[in-house]
């Protein structure tokens, strides 16, 4: 997501993020600026998600975002994802348990790779690759039976474009 | 230096100033660990949650991601 300048590149990022959440929630992030160079934007609090079993779910989404000059664009200036953690969750409370949870928080402790904890086995940190947003949507989608808040053929094209 | 909050979101997020953020956090520590975002900050930067993770402490990483704790330039770094 490109930008004249750094803070319109994180907006527009947030922009973007918003599109792909969208495929299951009305809800809108958080958004912090704390420098020039950092972002920070989650939901706060949790958002709900409706099931096709009648049941709710919760999504925890963090996200650590840095910007800085593009260097394949001389003037624009990009963001990338710094940190993340997308939590699924039975109760909105941010202490609650996870049933599952993708995270990569390099900076934060001896764990630095991308891993995703699973509730049912616990203290195992499954090594993943980097999971961007739209996989693990569409995972709710699909798996969770998260209903979306849009047409099928709707969501697919948001997630399937990015 | 402070980061002036009035510029233009057009994302729709909701925008919040440090004052906020550092209220989000204060309220996130006492629920997570029971202790004020002033003191999770200042114990995490003494290595005290270094081995903590989600199994043991659910929030925690949320938690750490939103608190103004040191980063590395590049994250990638292992």
């Amino acid at each position: 997501m490109a930008g004249k300048n750094e803070w319109e590149a994180a907006d527009n990022f947030v922009g973007y993020l918003h599109e792909t959440l969208s495929c299951i929630t009305s809800d809108k992030l958080t958004f912090f600026q704390q420098s020039k160079k950092l972002y920070k934007v989650w939901f706060n609090p949790a958002t709900k998600l409706a099931t096709k079993s009648g049941a709710n779910l919760f999504l925890s989404f963090t996200q650590v975002l840095g910007a800085g000059p593009d260097p394949r664009q001389l003037g624009e200036f990009k963001v990338s994802t710094r940190e993340y953690s997308y939590r699924l969750m039975r109760r909105s409370d941010i202490a609650s348990e996870e049933i599952l949870a993708y995270h990569w928080h390099p900076n934060d402790s001896e764990l630095r790779d991308p891993h995703l904890h699973v509730r049912s086995i616990a203290r195992v940190h499954f090594p993943t690759s980097r999971v961007c947003l739209e996989d693990f949507v569409r995972m709710l989608i699909k798996y969770y039976g998260v209903i979306s808040t849009m047409k099928k053929s709707e969501w697919t094209a948001i997630l399937d474009k990015k | 230096m402070p980061v002036s909050t009035k510029k233009l979101v057009t994302s729709g997020a909701k925008l919040v100033n440090r004052r906020e953020m550092a209220a989000i956090v204060d309220t996130h520590a006492r629920r997570v660990l029971g202790v004020s975002g002033r003191v999770f900050i200042s114990q995490w930067k003494a290595g005290k949650y270094r081995k903590l993770d989600s199994d043991a402490c659910p929030g925690v990483i949320e938690l750490a991601l939103l608190a103004p704790l040191p980063r590395r330039a590049n994250g990638r770094k292992k």
